[in-house]
Formats: C-alpha cells, sequence, structure tokens
C-alpha cells in the first residue's frame, strides 16, 4: 500500500509541474483532471472518503467542464473552427 | 538559448504532439500578428498562447517560477514545523476534538461525524460557503447573461447555426445511452446526498453529481428539453429556497445551542433515514444548491441563457 | 492456488493490454488513431482486470459491484470515445488526410 501511495504522490508532483510547462492551455486542463484524479484515490487512502467523492465530483468532472467552456467562451479552442 | 533534447521531448510530449515528429518548435509565436490591431478581442488569447517565446514572456515565466518556488519554500518550512504525528498533546487531541468525537453521536445524532462537525458544530461556516455559491452564480448571471445589451447580431447568429447543427447531428447513441444511465446517476446522486448522515458524501458531493447528471441531459437531449422542466422560475426558487431553508435551520440551531434551551427537533434513533434532527434538511439544501449553481455555470458559460 | 494463478495472469494480461494502449496513444500522431488506441484501456483491459479481481475475491458484494463498475464503464467510455470522434470529424474538414475514413 505504501508503494502505491508513494507512485500516486510522485504522479501528483509530475502533474503539477507539467501542467506548468505546457504552451496551450488545453492540456493544462487535461493534466489537472488527471491531478485531480489521483488526489481523490489519496483521499480514499488517506480514510477521507468524504473528500474523495467530492474531489471526483467537482474537481474532475464540474471543473474540467468549466475550464473548457471558458476556455471556448475566449475563442481559444484552436481547430474546432471556434474562432472564426 | 539551446533546449536540452529532453526537456524538448518532455515539452512536445505535453504539447500532445507526436514524438516522431522533427517538427521545429517555434511555429506557433505569434500566430496573427496583423489581425491584432483590428480585433482587440484575439489579443488576450494570442498572448496567452506564446507563453516562452519573447523575452518578456520568458521573464514572467521566470517569474512565476521564483514565486513557486519561494511558495514551496515556505510551505516546505511551515510543514518541518509542524508538530509529530500523533503526539499527545498536539492540536488535534484538544477538548473540542474530544467532545466531538465523544458526544457527537449524542448532540447531532448522524453516526457520520464529519457531517456532524461542519453541517452543525460548524455550521456556520458551510453556510457561508453556501452563500458563496449563491454569490458566486449570481455573479456569473450578472455577467454572462446574453441579453440585447451585450450580444451582437453575429453572436446571435452563431448562437443559432450551433444549435441547429446540434438539433442535426443529434446523437442517436448518446442519446440512448443516456437514457439508460440517467435515472441510475440520479439515484445514485440523491443517495449520496440523502445518506449524508450515515455514510461518507453529503451536500456538496451529491449536488455535484446532480448537477453533472443535468449537464449530461443537457448535452444529450437539447437544451430546450431540459427547460422544460429546469427553466428560470423554478431556478430561482430552488436556489433561494434551499439557501432560506439553511439560514432558518442554522439560525435555529445557534439560537437554541446558546441559550441553552432543549432541541424540539427529535434525533431520532441512529443509524436510520429519517435521524440526526436538522442534517438531512440541510444536506437536501445544500445539494439543491449545489446543483443548480454547478448547473447555472454550465449554461451561463456556454450559451448565456438557462 | 490455481484460481490465483488463474487471476495473476488475467490480471497480468489487462495490464499488457493497457501498455500497448498506453505506447499507442505515445506512437500514433493523429486524434481518430489514437483514440482508437486508448479505447483498449476502458474496455479490454478494465475487463481482464476485473475478472481477475473478482477470482480473487471470490462472489460476493464486492464482486457484484465490480461488475456494476464494469457496465457503468462499458456504457460510457464508448460513448465518450465516439462523441470525441464526432467532434474532430465535425471540426476538422481535411481529417481523411491524416488516416483513411470510410
Amino acid at each position: 500500500m505504501a508503494a502505491i501511495e508513494t507512485l500516486l504522490l510522485l504522479g501528483l508532483i509530475v502533474c503539477a509541474v507539467a501542467a506548468n510547462f505546457t504552451r496551450n492551455l488545453l492540456p493544462t486542463i487535461i493534466i489537472y483532471a488527471a491531478f485531480g484524479t489521483m488526489l481523490s484515490v489519496i483521499w480514499i487512502l488517506l480514510k477521507a472518503p468524504d473528500l474523495a467523492i467530492t474531489e471526483a465530483a467537482v474537481g474532475v468532472g464540474i471543473d474540467t467542464i468549466l475550464f473548457l467552456l471558458a476556455l471556448r467562451s475566449m475563442h481559444h479552442l484552436d481547430g474546432t473552427g471556434d474562432g472564426k | 538559448m539551446k533546449k536540452p533534447l529532453w526537456y524538448e521531448k518532455l515539452e512536445r510530449w505535453v504539447e500532445g504532439d507526436s514524438p516522431a515528429l522533427p517538427e521545429p518548435l517555434a511555429h506557433v509565436e505569434n500566430p496573427e500578428p496583423v489581425k491584432e490591431e483590428e480585433a482587440p478581442v484575439q489579443h488576450g488569447p494570442s498572448l496567452l498562447r506564446s507563453a516562452g517565446g519573447t523575452a518578456m514572456n520568458r521573464l514572467t515565466t521566470a517569474f512565476g517560477i521564483l514565486c513557486c518556488a519561494i511558495f514551496a519554500l515556505l510551505m516546505l518550512t511551515t510543514v518541518a514545523y509542524l508538530p509529530r504525528f500523533g503526539d499527545a498533546d498536539n492540536a488535534p487531541e484538544n477538548e473540542t476534538s474530544r467532545r466531538y468525537i465523544e458526544q457527537g453521536l449524542e448532540e447531532v445524532g448522524a453516526t457520520n461525524l464529519v457531517t456532524n462537525i461542519i453541517l452543525v458544530y460548524r455550521g456556520f461556516d458551510t453556510y457561508g460557503e453556501s452563500c458563496v455559491l449563491f454569490l458566486g452564480a449570481t455573479a456569473v448571471i450578472m455577467l454572462l447573461e446574453a441579453d440585447r445589451k451585450n450580444t451582437s447580431q453575429k453572436d446571435r447568429l452563431a448562437l443559432r447555426r450551433s444549435d441547429a447543427l446540434d438539433e442535426e447531428e443529434r446523437n442517436q447513441i448518446l442519446g440512448h445511452i443516456t437514457t439508460v444511465l440517467m435515472p441510475v446517476i440520479f439515484l445514485y446522486g440523491l443517495y449520496i446526498l440523502c445518506n449524508g448522515h450515515l455514510s461518507p458524501g453529503g451536500g456538496f458531493a451529491g449536488g455535484s453529481i446532480l448537477g453533472g447528471a443535468l449537464i449530461l441531459c443537457e448535452n444529450a437531449f437539447g437544451a430546450r428539453r431540459v427547460q422544460s422542466f429546469f427553466n428560470h422560475k423554478v431556478y430561482h426558487i430552488i436556489k433561494v429556497g434551499a439557501l432560506i431553508l439553511y439560514a432558518v435551520l442554522i439560525c435555529y440551531t445557534i439560537y437554541v445551542g446558546a441559550n441553552g434551551l432543549p432541541n424540539l427537533i427529535p434525533l431520532g434513533t441512529p443509524g436510520s433515514i429519517l435521524s440526526a434532527g436538522i442534517i438531512l434538511p440541510i444536506n437536501v439544501a445544500v445539494g439543491l444548491e449545489v446543483a443548480c449553481t454547478m448547473y447555472a455555470f454550465y449554461t451561463y458559460f456556454g450559451r448565456g441563457d438557462l | 492456488m490455481i484460481l490465483e494463478i488463474l487471476a495473476a495472469v488475467l490480471i497480468g494480461l489487462g495490464l499488457i493490454c493497457c501498455c500497448i494502449a498506453m505506447f499507442g496513444v505515445y506512437r500514433m500522431d493523429y486524434v481518430l488513431t489514437r483514440i482508437h488506441a486508448a479505447a483498449i484501456i476502458d474496455t479490454l483491459g478494465t475487463l481482464l482486470i476485473f475478472a481477475g479481481m473478482i477470482l480473487l475475491r471470490g462472489l460476493g458484494w464486492a464482486s457484484a459491484k465490480i461488475l456494476l463498475i464494469l457496465a457503468f464503464q462499458w456504457l460510457t467510455s464508448p460513448v465518450s470515445t465516439h462523441r470525441i470522434s464526432k467532434v474532430e470529424i465535425l471540426s476538422n474538414p481535411d481529417y481523411d488526410k491524416h488516416c483513411e475514413v470510410e
């Protein structure tokens, strides 16, 4: 179990660093969703299922949708024919 | 300055390009330099898009990294000064938490101690969070509502065109799967919402699941179908009603607790669904509030109308 | 004993499927082909891994929950894959330059 926890924590760090090194905002959002998924698994391992459910529903689901919508209303999604 | 190869590879992998393509990196520096004067709307996105391009951007990136490093250093120093895990005289070992753990079940009645604490003992803070949600949704409506003043003919045409495209491409697969899954998702959200005092979950988690289900509904069946049961009137009634219900209940709890009066609401037997006094209605109120807020965020960000 | 070995073999096969899918996502260069690779994880990988987990735990409430998760995954994941590819085809007019689409 400790190995899984260490792997997840390392994944958190990698995601947090990688989100800064993107030049486009779309991969940042996807990396943030991955960060939230790993964080919710870590909450379960830390015996906090309340937080895990909330993180999975809000942090991964709804936040990603809202960020994508914000990008779309900024006409920032490349290749979708949206900004034309 | 030549970037090292691993950094380039990492950057390209993060960008989502193929690692096999040997394309040059500096091709999206300034995508439309000519159009920037005539279309000021494009200015912000293109600034965001080419981070790390010019000297100014590189300075900004360096400053950001510096800020992050300083912040990380501060946090790590704080962690070094934290008390050891499991010490007898730690802050979590004081009388407040002991009272929460030992007498929470008799005083409040929910078997989920976390719900006891966040909804009754610290209910005022959670009420503040609900107010934040309410104010956030109100601000989004004020800013993003598409009325005659802030939309042009072009925006309306684009919206109508995309609606027509949606209708035309109304997806059979998504519709059927949503018909199958929608009751299950709603049931799961309601279960988490109503069992917040017995098992993990509660208002925020269940409400956001309900909001996500509404968003899925809107995607699968179109905005008009959702508007038939969730229009402005229903939205305002649910939103204001839930907040008022929460405010009344929390005022009652604070008044009773501060004056030492007997609690008139029966607590019931711990572990049954109709127990724990005011926690169940508070959970339902918070859940409805969160669901409405999430769906309103979604629709106002997307179409500018409910 | 035999059940555990079988479960280990199943979980290993599932992990190999996931690795192949990861490699495919990393190797391919266009959205549709990448989605084609990534969908392996959601269907075959989860099926094999969950089958191994059910063999390990035996029949009971845990395996019923695992089957429910599998059903949910199999219902939702192909739909989302289909939606993503549909969006790509609708928004990119020259998608068939990158790969052949019937």
